[in-house]
């Protein structure tokens, strides 16, 4: 054969490995039953491959060769490595009995071994960060490099995340399965959500110097784009069309020093006409299924946003309009806060933004008809099952102010305990500006002792709305506070100093439990609860007057179930911020019982918008 | 393959219950546990005494130290588990999304290590 002939063959063989290699290797782990087996096997074929085919020739089917060739590989691997463990023998010989002919591979077959791969990634079971770096190095077939590259990380952590990820599928046996019809909307809104962290960690990148980093995009958008072809399901069309939206925007996004531009300030003849109008079209078609969810809403709006040939000319009541139905799908603090426009630059001053009572605000504006159902409730909500699963990004991505902010924190929340441990060490490196106060024992107990007279002349004698009223689901009224903070006097600060005085081999403290006030008041006044707050408090100061403390028992250590290591001094200055913090979250509460009643104001009245996921 | 269901409440909350809800739970339990005998999962399955009755045993410097209670504080304890056999993950966490304490509190599924027999 001609050198040139062989080159020709070399190409090939590349381009088949570009554009065919995930296809077999998604059979390859269904026959071979193991991600690290099927990695090795479809090298080894690709290998062959090239031995082979300058040799014999190019075959009919070069895919399902390869498979083949892999199956045989991997069986004869293991059979030389069965002398060292008889286990491996076994597994060979089961393999060996499975079916063996390529032409059975037919290509829906092929198609739904993609599938499988997908979800098997993105099975819940694995951690949200190996879902993500499982998917881009099978699914898209990024190396662990590239991976790691792309998410500012060190290659060993995405590679032992694969390594682990791989073991966990291996060993507590995670099935090789497209889900049941059942478990599908579930399942599915995993792999959307994964999907979408590839795209966003593209689109705005949490890390690193540049704003964006668009090969991230791109795998997003392939994978969107993959899935739609593999399962029309409405929120997968939804969401790619989503991110072709927000894709399009990417070149006025940045301005040439590198800085964020608003949407307001975007220069829209830079937009990607042909994404939007895909993208609009991928909307409309989602709408239609009736089928669709937050994602779909999303895209929507990005959607009436493209429409718009300059700012003011946006559809707001139409976006308004969405947002409550969005609101109305999945009940989130962001999404009321973008609905409003709150806490945001993106409206100017004297033009607060749409709020409830914008005409026509509930108008279902170019929504097909009836798209929204009954009532204008959307069919999807159920799919969720009512569970608060978070917005996956803000859903007006190009506000770089509160929401952006707010949604990054959710998603660290989202992240699972390695993000969180990061955002609260990035909690605790913060330096607070402007605060020179050295710990002073009289000067906090200055503040504790006021505490009961603040509650009183705040809340007693107050209506039941004021008093019970919550910032919602999950939160504490005024009243839940007052019940916290006496179960704080009962349990939490002085018992814990105690702990830490006496000094002995046992320093940890017992956990604060925050909810033993709910049981425990639950037929109290108001009046009872803070004259028994005023007396638990006036008796702990006393005390702790009587101990005299000196700047070496300040020092003294103690061990909090959670935080590890902590000072006495630290535990009364924490207490003072404790109280001082509950007293700022009754004025919040109280203050949001007015939230829909202030109109225009909600752009001025910072304590509304906040703290948009508040927590008790 | 096997899995053992590792069953996390709160005591408290379960000790709160009044006579006629603590009777209609245990009667979930019997009923889950009749499900997985018919089913074929099951292999085995306890119930554990309170927390109180626990005591952690540890050597250190040679010494058995003996104390009261478990080693880590949490809301939710170890209440009981049952060991079943599964197709698969997915099979097991259909069982276990069926244990009546899945509602209340936690429960933990994880594989059982097979050891090569020699």
């Amino acid at each position: 054969m001609s050198e040139d002939a062989a080159q020709r063959v070399r190409e090939m063989v590349d381009a088949l490995y570009r554009s065919d290699s995930r296809r077999v290797l998604a059979t390859l782990i269904r026959l071979l039953g193991d991600f690290d087996l099927a990695e090795e096997a479809l090298h080894e074929a690709f290998t062959a491959a090239l031995e082979r085919w300058p040799r014999e020739g190019t075959p009919a089917n070069p895919r399902a060769w390869l498979v083949s060739a892999g199956r045989f590989k991997a069986i004869d691997s293991l059979r030389r490595r069965a002398r060292f463990d008889a286990s491996l023998a076994r597994l060979a010989q089961q393999l060996d009995a499975g079916p063996s002919d390529p032409a059975g591979w037919d290509d829906e077959g092929v198609e739904d071994d993609r599938l499988r791969l997908i979800f098997t990634c993105c099975h819940p079971a694995l951690p949200p960060d190996a879902q993500v770096a499982l998917t881009l190095r099978e699914v898209c077939g990024l190396t662990t490099e590239e991976i790691a590259r792309a998410f500012l990380t060190a290659a060993p952590t995405v590679a032992q995340r694969i390594v682990r990820a791989r073991a966990k599928i291996r060993d507590a046996r995670i099935p090789y399965q497209v889900p049941s019809r059942a478990d599908l909307p579930d399942r599915l809104d995993t792999v959307l959500h994964v999907v979408y962290l590839v795209f966003n960690e593209g689109y705005s990148a949490s890390s690193g110097a540049a704003l964006t980093r668009p090969d991230l995009s791109g795998e997003g958008i392939r994978l969107g784009r993959l899935l739609v072809e593999l399962l029309p399901e409405a929120e997968a069309v939804g969401l790619l069309a989503l991110m072709l939206l927000h894709e399009s925007r990417r070149a006025a996004r940045t301005s040439l020093a590198g800085e964020l531009v608003l949407l307001d300030d975007q220069d829209r003849s830079r937009w990607n006409r042909e994404q939007i109008a895909e993208g609009a079209a991928l909307v409309a078609r989602a709408l239609a299924s009736r089928r669709f969810g937050s994602y779909t809403l999303q895209a929507a709006i990005a959607a009436v946003h493209a429409d718009a040939p300059h700012a003011a000319a946006t559809d707001w009541a139409q976006i308004v309009g969405l947002y409550d139905v969005l609101a109305r799908a999945e009940p989130s603090p962001v999404v009321e806060l973008n609905r409003r426009g709150g806490g945001d630059a993106r409206w100017p001053v004297g033009r607060a933004g749409p709020d409830r009572s914008h005409p026509g605000a509930r108008r279902a504006g170019r929504l097909p008809p009836g798209a929204l159902g009954a009532g204008g409730s959307v069919p999807a909500a159920g799919q969720n099952g009512g569970r608060p699963r978070l917005l996956p990004g803000s859903p007006r991505p190009d506000a770089a102010g509160a929401g952006a902010a707010v949604s990054r924190a959710a998603a660290a929340r989202a992240a699972g305990p390695r993000r969180r441990d990061a955002l609260t060490r990035e909690c605790v490196a913060t330096p607070f500006p402007g605060t020179t106060m050295g710990f002073d024992l009289g000067r906090s107990i200055d503040v504790l002792r006021r505490t009961p007279a603040t509650l009183g002349a705040l809340l007693e004698g107050l209506g039941e709305p004021w008093v019970r009223g919550t910032e919602g689901p999950g939160t504490f009224s005024p009243f839940d506070v007052v019940g916290h903070l006496i179960d704080g006097e009962e349990t939490d600060w002085i018992p814990r100093a105690r702990i830490i005085l006496a000094k002995g081999p046992d320093l940890r403290f017992e956990p604060y439990d925050r909810f033993r006030h709910r049981a425990r008041n639950a037929d109290r006044s108001l009046t009872s609860l803070l004259a028994e707050f005023a007396r638990l408090r006036a008796a702990n100061l006393d005390l702790l007057s009587s101990w005299n403390l000196t700047a070496r028992a300040l020092d003294l250590p103690g061990e909090h179930p959670s935080l590890g290591r902590v000072t006495l001094r630290q535990l009364l200055a924490a207490w003072v911020v404790h109280d001082l913090g509950h007293l700022a979250q009754i004025a919040r509460a109280m203050a949001k019982q007015y939230g829909n009643e202030v109109g225009p104001w909600v752009p001025f009245l910072p304590v509304l918008t906040d703290h948009p996921v508040p927590r008790s | 393959m096997r899995y053992l269901c590792l069953i996390y409440d709160e005591e408290k909350k379960l000790g709160g219950m009044s006579k006629s809800e603590s009777d209609a739970f245990m009667g979930e339990y019997f009923a889950f546990t009749d499900g997985i005998k018919k089913s074929g999962h099951y292999v085995g399955g306890e119930a554990l005494q309170p927390v109180q009755t626990a005591t952690t045993v540890r050597i250190r410097n040679g010494k058995v130290s003996t104390t009261d209670g478990p080693f880590a504080e949490t809301k939710e304890q170890l209440g009981g588990y049952y060991l079943i056999t599964a197709r698969d993950l997915n099979d097991a966490i259909q069982v276990a999304s069926k244990i009546p304490s899945a509602r209340l509190g936690t429960v933990e599924v994880r594989p059982i290590m097979e050891f090569n027999q020699p």
